[in-house]
């Protein structure tokens, strides 16, 4: 063999080994698609496949995992959601993440590496399908000081939907006040428990809402809210 | 009971002050006291014992769940932190010098004391929900439970089995009604799950730390690791 065929081997030979190694990694990289392509579930979701895929690519696009589209799916399979119902909040998801992906990455709170954008998106995808609107986390977004913050702060709220409704303007005026208040992180979450108590007391959402931002405008904190609660209950 | 020394530590604690293990105890037995007390405190007790050394807030049994209906919330809440009190035991402190044998036999005492706890944990309290053993791998081992003395079979579905029914099917080894079954979790991973009852029935954990909204009109627990 000569050397110019020598060269060309090697190079064909390099070429082979990467085309090797890169098909399983643009599989790992896309798993919406490889769910589709590859679980026995699937099936029953071919309908949207192609929508579905074209959103996850979309998500790509804009360096965004697809691993929650995953677990709506795996989700919607097993409490045999139908297909247009998942699309449906497939289509709210990507446009959620597209816009706190730019508000995040306007105020340097995206994480750089690749585990800490798929923990990120994980609990953006927990708390807006959960009831958050995302117009609501972009204005939080100006008031929280750090990520976790303002990840917390969504999360509370997210919670507090399970056990009561807000408007877009009570959940804005929540989470900004909550922010601006010294209570610690850890705190927050004790926030659906004030409503189930105030609730339990025959007060509306809405006068718990009024208490909680009174309270912790004045200042005050958990003790201060209760008192006022317990007060408004008798 | 007076709550004005008890609000006075929240107040202190909230403005970032480390709260003393005396105040936090002060506050435990007021708790186990008085079920008003517990109802006011109960929710942030187990975050004032961790900052004061005392325990992890991750590792408390307080975890009130949103799913249940305001009222029995409110009750299992006095429930969950008389519970914890009574499971709670607290060496008392010994502030002279000691030598190193009596040192030596102390560690030991203290080692078996928490094998004790944990194998009480593991073996004869499945109520509590759900429980991260830590270790010091990746790999947290979570143990679920869930009282249902009328299932036919519970299994538990989530975002760590893909949410395929089955997987983990929860075992009741004693027929009292409590379902039971420990999972290995990844660490610093944040999952969501259901309880799911005679294959139809899908619930909360009526003890997770937290319950939110699924994107489908039903509730489910999730769990930070």
């Amino acid at each position: 063999m000569t050397s110019a065929a020598r060269r060309i081997a090697a190079f064909a030979a390099i070429v082979i080994v990467f085309g090797v190694l890169r098909v399983p990694a643009a599989s790992a990289d896309n798993g919406l698609e490889s769910w589709l392509r590859s679980d026995p579930r699937a099936a029953q979701y071919r309908p949207i496949a192609d929508e579905a895929t074209e959103l996850a690519r979309v998500l790509a696009d804009s360096n965004i995992p697809d691993g929650f589209l995953v677990r709506i799916i795996a989700e919607a399979a097993a409490k045999r959601v139908s297909p247009t119902a998942v699309v449906s909040v497939f289509r709210r998801t990507v446009d959620a993440f597209l816009a706190a992906n730019a508000v995040l990455s306007e105020v340097g709170f995206l994480p750089e590496r690749p585990d800490g954008r798929d923990s990120l998106f994980v609990r953006l995808g927990i708390v807006f399908s959960a009831g958050l609107d995302v117009s609501v986390f972009e204005e939080l977004v100006v008031y929280a000081d750090n990520l976790d913050k303002l990840l917390t702060v969504s999360e509370a709220i997210a919670e507090t939907l399970s056990v009561t409704d807000l408007e877009p303007d009570a959940k804005t005026a929540l989470g900004r006040s909550l922010l601006a208040s010294r209570l610690p992180v850890s705190a927050y979450g004790s926030v659906p428990s004030v409503y189930l108590r105030g609730r339990a007391g025959g007060l509306s959402t809405d006068d718990v809402t009024t208490i909680i931002i009174d309270a912790l405008g004045r200042g005050g904190g958990l003790v201060q809210i209760d008192a006022e609660l317990r007060r408004r209950v008798r | 009971m007076n709550t004005e020394r008890f609000d006075t530590i929240i107040t202190r604690w909230e403005n970032g002050e480390t709260p003393s293990p005396d105040d936090v105890r002060a506050l435990e037995q007021a708790c186990a006291a008085d079920v008003r007390v517990a109802r006011r405190y109960g929710k942030i007790l187990p975050f004032i014992r961790r900052d004061a050394g005392l325990e992890s807030a991750d590792e408390s049994p307080l975890r009130p769940n949103g799913a249940a209906e305001p009222r029995s919330q409110l009750v299992e809440i006095a429930d969950l932190v008389m519970e914890s009190i009574a499971e709670s035991g607290h060496l008392p402190r010994r502030r002279h010098r000691i030598s190193l044998p009596v040192a030596a036999a102390a560690v030991i005492a203290i080692a078996l004391v928490g094998i004790g706890a944990i194998a009480s944990t593991l073996f004869f309290s499945p109520t509590q929900q759900p429980i991260a053993h830590d270790s010091p791998s990746d790999t947290v081992t979570v143990r679920f439970s869930l009282v249902a003395p009328e299932a036919q079979s519970v299994s538990i579905v989530g975002d760590f089995n893909d949410w395929a029914p089955g997987l983990h099917v929860l075992a009741e080894p004693d027929s009292d009604g409590v379902w039971w079954i420990e999972i290995p979790l990844q660490r610093g991973d944040t999952y969501t799950y259901n309880f799911l009852i005679d294959d139809e029935v899908w619930i909360p954990d009526p003890r997770a730390e937290r319950t939110i909204r699924d994107p489908f009109g039903t509730k489910k627990s999730v769990l930070n690791l």
